[in-house]
């Protein structure tokens, strides 16, 4: 504002135009030229004069000035107030500005300090961050290594077991673990972790063989236990002799363990069954039937075969598992020793119920039943089990003691040789005796014995029968006439013929018989021939006629051959034309078989037929010299073979 | 009366030799009739056939040893009297052709004869056995051969057989029965044999030459038989010698003695 009043001044300006070269012009064109409107300052500091410039008098125009110049000062005493204010905040913001700079500083060298002594601190914490890593890794490595090489305590908490002895389920998984990381050991020891693979490997050879001697001795005690009659062969046993497979003198143990128990149950199982009989009394005590011995025997050899066969079971399930090797011959081992037990007190009853004798038919019937069981177990044990050789024992004492009894009965009926009864059938002893070899044929019909061991069985039990019953008939026969024997003979050994038709296997005892049948016919036929000529008393006519030779003359002049003779006989020879059955020996008439008297009839027939032929031709001989052969002789041979046929 | 179960192969395809040069049977092989007809296989019923052979001779001479040493191959110490008479089937191969030997060993005792003789008739064979050591058996042997001719009208071949070969304590005593068994096989009209069923000397050999000698007879027989069939249909049944009534000396006496004396002799 000052510096516009001061151009303002109109005093001032003309003086200084007047005083430059007419700085009065200058001045005053100045003011000419000052456009009022145009000067905003001018306006401004007149609009601000008018408002205390109210009276316009000289004195106030002389004391103008000095208004507007205490006015100044009033207002530059205002404003340097105002601005002392200010000054007094400024100077306070340096002050504080300053300490902060202070304060900044004496950090920023309090920081520089901190720095100069962390960095030291801060190198180390970096090793040792690495470090931390590296050992990090390790430790995961070990513990991969760890979890591969070591058991866990939980698995090796199961291997050491309980206290009471039991077995858990995952003892076997610990068990296959130990072998795993024992076998894994191998891969060590081919790496030049030589010494950690020996030492793993060491322990867990320790721990296996802990492991199994408690396996063992569980086991051990498992199989102790089972003498019941109904026990469970468990998984859990199973797999125990799975795993003991890996240490075979244990897995031998074991299982005679077994054996030994199951040999003990299965007397004791016998013997109940004997005497105590099935729960609650069904089945019935065998013991029971003791008085029927094929009941008896029958019953107690069913028991063996099912016994066995239930142990041959039992043993099949416990080594189920255990399969890594064939184990028949251990299952056929054991079960043999199972089965051993059993055999005395089976023989003891065997044997008593053999010696009481009773009787061919029923020791032979034992004697079958037993070679059928001997069979039959025989398909699940092994042949050299003591069983099988009780049995095979049982069987051939039945079969010894029934050949000799029917060899005491056959020496019987040669001892005390019955007289053929008067109608020259079969005596009481032979019916009896072949009645005898029927039962017992009859009772191999329904044995379940192989055809091979039939034959066999037949052509001993035949030769034991049928040799002594010849002899005894040829003993009683050996007193009678040839006719008479050869009659007995024939009915004898058509009885047996009868009997033996029947069976298999007889055809050349069949045979033998017919041939002797035979021979006995042959005699038969002779002599009804010769009976039948002696009747009509044409025998010594026929003989002489027979014996005659043409160079000793005519038969008519040799004595008791003239024509009344040979004509009286021929004549008679009529009669048994006439009848001839009359002349029947009464030795045919007796005869059983009608075929055998039907064929030694007709033998007899042909024979006389041919005698007759032979002295018809004698007489008609004219050499002869008989007068009138035609009158003698009256019929062609041909005309009697078709009346007596 | 053992039946042989076992079939054993006998074979028989050169034709057995005889023990000594001197025999009766002159056959030194097959007759080329009956090989022909082996080889053709035309020898008819001879395969059915059997030939029947009876054994007999003294007391414990040997017969039932003889005869199982053949069949059976085995030889008893123990003496068991045949009690009637003893059947064995031996089946023999010859020539090709199945051919059944019927052997009916007879009981020696004399309480048995009478069964005995029943088996005589219509054998093939008759084979007298004496024992070497016992003279007295030989002599009997000629007895034997009337008994079992009696029953035969039909000639069969006989054979002397002497048996214990392996008891005579020397050759000299060997040669000397043997000559006095060829005498009296001279007299029967019999081949001789030594054997001994002990060691089986023999035994097969004998059997054997038997065996042939029936085997080519039937044979013959047969094809005789054949062609006499052919040439005529009708056969004389006289002509057949089996159809004939065989007499008995009892028979011809006839009459009431005939019985007693039958029983007489079966005692």
């Amino acid at each position: 504002m000052s510096s516009k009043s001061t151009p303002a001044t109109p005093e001032g300006g003309i003086e200084t135009s007047q005083g430059s070269s007419n700085p009065l012009s200058r001045k005053l064109n100045k003011i000419l030229e000052t456009r009022l409107e145009n000067d905003k300052d001018a306006l401004e500091a007149l609009k601000a004069l008018s408002t205390f410039f109210t009276d316009n008098n000289l004195r106030s125009r002389r004391k103008l000035r000095g208004d507007i110049e205490r006015r100044s000062l009033a207002i530059s005493e205002q404003f340097a107030d105002a601005f002392s204010v200010v000054t007094d905040q400024l100077d306070s913001i340096n002050q504080d500005v300053e300490a902060m700079n202070n304060s900044c500083q004496d950090m920023t060298k309090r920081l520089e300090l901190a720095r100069d002594q962390t960095s030291d601190l801060i190198n180390k914490t970096t090793d040792l961050q690495k470090e931390g890593q590296r050992l990090d890794m390790r430790a995961r490595v070990a513990d991969a290594f760890l979890a591969k090489y070591q058991l866990k305590p939980e698995e090796a908490r199961v291997l050491r077991g309980t206290r009471d002895g039991q077995l858990q389920e995952n003892f076997f998984h610990s068990l296959t673990r130990i072998k795993q990381i024992h076998n894994d050991c191998k891969v060590l020891l081919r790496t030049n972790q030589q010494t950690a693979g020996l030492e793993i490997m060491e322990s867990m050879a320790l721990h296996q063989e802990t492991a199994y001697e408690r396996l063992y001795r569980w086991t051990q005690g498992e199989c102790r236990s089972m003498t019941g009659d109904s026990f469970e062969v468990t998984l859990l046993h199973c797999k125990a002799m799975e795993a003991l497979q890996d240490r075979p003198v244990l897995f031998r143990y074991a299982l005679d363990e077994f054996g030994t128990a199951r040999r003990t149950a299965m007397v004791r199982g016998f013997i109940d069954a004997l005497t105590r009989g099935g729960r609650g009394g069904t089945p019935r005590p065998i013991e029971l039937h003791s008085h029927d011995p094929m009941r008896y025997v029958g019953d107690m050899l069913a028991w063996l075969h099912q016994a066995s066969a239930s142990e041959k079971e039992h043993l099949d399930a416990l080594l189920r598992l255990a399969s890594a090797q064939s184990r028949e011959e251990e299952i056929q081992e054991i079960l043999s020793h199972i089965t051993e037990g059993i055999c005395r007190p089976f023989k003891v009853r065997v044997e008593q119920v053999i010696v009481a004798e009773p009787g061919p038919v029923l020791l032979y019937k034992l004697t079958n039943i037993h070679k059928f069981y001997r069979y039959t177990i025989g398909q699940l044990l092994s042949k050299e089990a003591s069983l099988l050789a009780t049995l095979e024992e049982m069987e051939e004492f039945a079969q010894k003691v029934f050949f000799n009894a029917l060899n005491v009965k056959a020496s019987k009926l040669v001892d005390k040789v019955e007289l053929p009864p008067a109608d020259l059938g079969p005596t009481g002893s032979l019916t009896q005796t072949l009645s005898l070899l029927r039962e017992i044929l009859t009772s191999h019909d329904s044995s379940v014995v192989s055809m091979d061991t039939r034959q066999a069985d037949f052509a001993k039990i035949l030769g034991c029968v049928l040799d002594p019953l010849l002899q005894m008939c040829s003993l009683s026969a050996s007193k009678l006439n040839p006719s008479d024997m050869a009659a007995y003979m024939i009915n004898c050994l058509y009885a047996m013929q009868t009997t033996l038709s029947l069976y298999e296997y007889t055809d050349q005892r069949l045979e033998m018989l017919e041939a002797q049948v035979d021979a006995h016919v042959d005699t038969l036929v002779n002599e009804q021939a010769s009976f039948v000529l002696t009747r009509v008393g044409l025998l010594q006519i026929y003989s002489i006629a027979q014996q005659h030779l043409t160079t000793e003359g005519p038969l008519s002049s040799v004595h008791g051959m003239d024509s009344s003779s040979v004509r009286d006989g021929i004549n008679r020879f009529d009669s048994f034309l006439g009848s001839p059955d009359s002349f029947t020996m009464p030795q045919i008439k007796l005869l059983h078989s009608t075929t055998v008297r039907e064929k030694i009839h007709k033998r007899a027939v042909a024979l006389i037929c041919s005698a007759y032929e032979l002295l018809h031709t004698a007489i008609n001989h004219p050499a002869n010299d008989y007068t009138e052969p035609g009158s003698i002789v009256k019929r062609t041979p041909d005309q009697i073979k078709s009346l007596v046929s | 009366m053992r039946i042989s179960q076992v079939a054993r192969d006998r074979n028989l395809i050169k034709f057995p030799q005889p023990y000594k040069e001197e025999t009766p049977y002159k056959e030194r092989d097959f007759e080329p009739k009956v090989r022909d007809a082996c080889l053709a296989n035309k020898t008819g019923t001879v395969g059915l056939q059997v030939s029947k052979v009876i054994v007999v001779g003294d007391v414990s001479v040997g017969k039932t040893c003889l005869v199982n040493r053949f069949c059976h191959e085995v030889f008893d110490r123990d003496y068991k009297a045949t009690i009637g008479v003893d059947f064995e089937v031996e089946r023999f191969d010859v020539l090709g052709i199945p051919f059944n030997l019927q052997l009916w060993d007879t009981a020696g005792q004399e309480r048995f004869k009478c069964i005995a003789a029943a088996y005589y008739r219509g054998a093939h064979v008759v084979v007298i056995v004496f024992d070497m050591r016992e003279s007295y058996t030989l002599d009997h042997a000629k007895r034997w051969y009337q008994e079992s001719l009696l029953e035969n009208s039909h000639d069969p071949h006989i054979f002397l057989v002497g048996t214990k070969r392996d008891l005579c304590e020397s050759h000299e005593e060997v040669q000397k029965v043997e000559e006095a068994a060829m005498e009296v096989a001279r007299e029967i009209k019999a081949e001789y044999w030594s054997v001994s069923s002990l060691s089986g000397q023999n035994v097969e050999e004998f059997f054997n030459r038997l065996a042939g000698i029936t085997f080519n007879a039937s044979v013959l027989k047969a094809l005789d038989d054949l062609e006499a069939k052919s040439a005529s249909r009708q056969i004389a049944i006289a002509q057949s010698s089996e159809n004939r009534i065989k007499l008995t000396p009892d028979d011809i006496d006839g009459g009431p003695g005939y019985k007693n004396k039958k029983a007489g002799c079966c005692n």
